[in-house]
């Protein structure tokens, strides 16, 4: 899913339902996804 | 995917060290990580007060987390900055953190010290927004150290930071920022014996070897409600398009980002220690934090200076010309 949408996996996190998705978890067509981005650009 | 230590299933994969973690084991890693690097750069002891700069985002809440958790005298310190809706929100989070820890945490406001917000200041100054408030905080951060009597002023960058501070400045070769970057800067000392003076307190960064993915994970993982939206000062920033070209060559050869930060504190950093025999560094004159001594000029840091011209121009109604906009990727 993310090489569809050319994200690159180490530059977000995979949300479903609240828990964290490993790169090779599986996807229904109804799961419902945040794809939050990790890299900020201001200082800590 | 299986979880490295209990075989349960996974949710987070870091995949430079080949693993993949439930939640608890991830958090007991991560916790490890942070203890290892504390002890390996000697950073700071068992019974030293430590300042923790929070702004509400994921690295400094899940760093104050870690430290309590580590059963660390952590005491968090947050500057609004005066960013509008973006500093509410972050303020807003970091007491709600505090609170549900029960940890100290000491607020201060740009506004209220200085009579300036850091968009005010760019303004008035012509600064680019991030120059100003990197300034600001510092300086600020540092006298909260000093006033309260803290031995370590401890910050959330993360590896992924200091990795991309580290291209810039070797892209730039700005050699003497090269000369400054390190996991730990030592308290700076004025004066000697009954005389001598702490004029910039120990600072240290507890997460340079955790990546920034990871202090998102662990965030989420603990629950820790922060700052997701970027700081809306930040667009087109350079350190940001830094970590995008360094997290693609990540995703394709992991390890890259630990062997490139690591390998230069190994290998290259000590070629670059700046020394006080190359500037002179002597005191401001206003604040007292080092400064270079220019000839025929009374010596004023940075930050007073910069204060200075923001105050005078705000006095007048007169502001800088607009900061060079920052060419967009295309």
């Amino acid at each position: 899913m993310l090489e569809e949408l050319r994200i690159v996996p180490e530059a977000v996190l995979v949300i479903r339902n609240s828990t964290l998705l490993t790169r090779d978890e599986r996807l229904d067509e109804n799961d419902e996804l945040e794809v939050r981005p990790v890299l900020s650009g201001g200082a800590p | 995917m299986k979880c490295k230590v209990c075989r349960d299933h996974a949710v987070v994969d870091i995949r430079r060290h080949n693993a993949g973690f439930c939640s608890t084991h991830f958090i007991e890693h991560i916790d490890n990580q942070v203890a290892k690097t504390i002890k390996e750069f000697k950073m700071f002891e068992p019974d030293d007060r430590l300042l923790i700069a929070v702004s509400g985002g994921k690295d400094s809440l899940a760093l104050w987390d870690i430290l309590l958790d580590l059963g660390y005298d952590a005491v968090g310190f947050y500057l609004d900055l005066g960013i509008g809706g973006y500093s509410t929100r972050s303020k807003e989070l970091t007491i709600a953190y505090a609170e549900a820890r029960g940890a100290k945490l000491i607020v201060r406001s740009l506004q209220q010290e200085h009579g300036f917000t850091v968009p005010e200041l760019s303004r008035l100054t012509g600064r680019v927004p991030c120059s100003g408030c990197g300034l600001n905080k510092r300086y600020e951060f540092n006298r909260a150290a000093l006033e309260e009597g803290f031995q370590v002023l401890v910050t959330g960058h993360n590896l992924d930071d200091e990795v991309a501070t580290l291209f810039g400045n070797i892209l730039h070769w700005n050699t003497s920022m090269l000369g400054r970057q390190a996991p730990v800067l030592e308290e700076r000392i004025f004066g000697e014996g009954s005389e001598a003076n702490t004029v910039l307190v120990r600072k240290a960064k507890p997460l340079v070897k955790i990546a920034e993915r990871e202090t998102a994970a662990y965030a989420l993982l603990k629950g820790i409600d922060y700052v997701v939206e970027e700081c809306p000062m930040v667009e087109g920033n350079t350190q940001h398009r830094y970590k995008e070209a360094l997290t693609m060559l990540e995703e394709t050869s992991p390890g890259t980002k630990h062997q490139m930060y690591f390998g230069f504190l190994k290998k290259a950093a000590d070629r670059f220690a700046a020394t006080d025999e190359d500037v002179e560094v002597v005191a401001c004159i206003e604040c007292g934090s080092p400064t270079v001594a220019w000839d025929g000029a009374e010596p004023r840091c940075s930050f007073c200076k910069t204060k200075a011209l923001a105050t005078r121009r705000k006095a007048d109604g007169t502001t800088a010309r607009p900061p060079r906009k920052r060419r967009h990727r295309t």
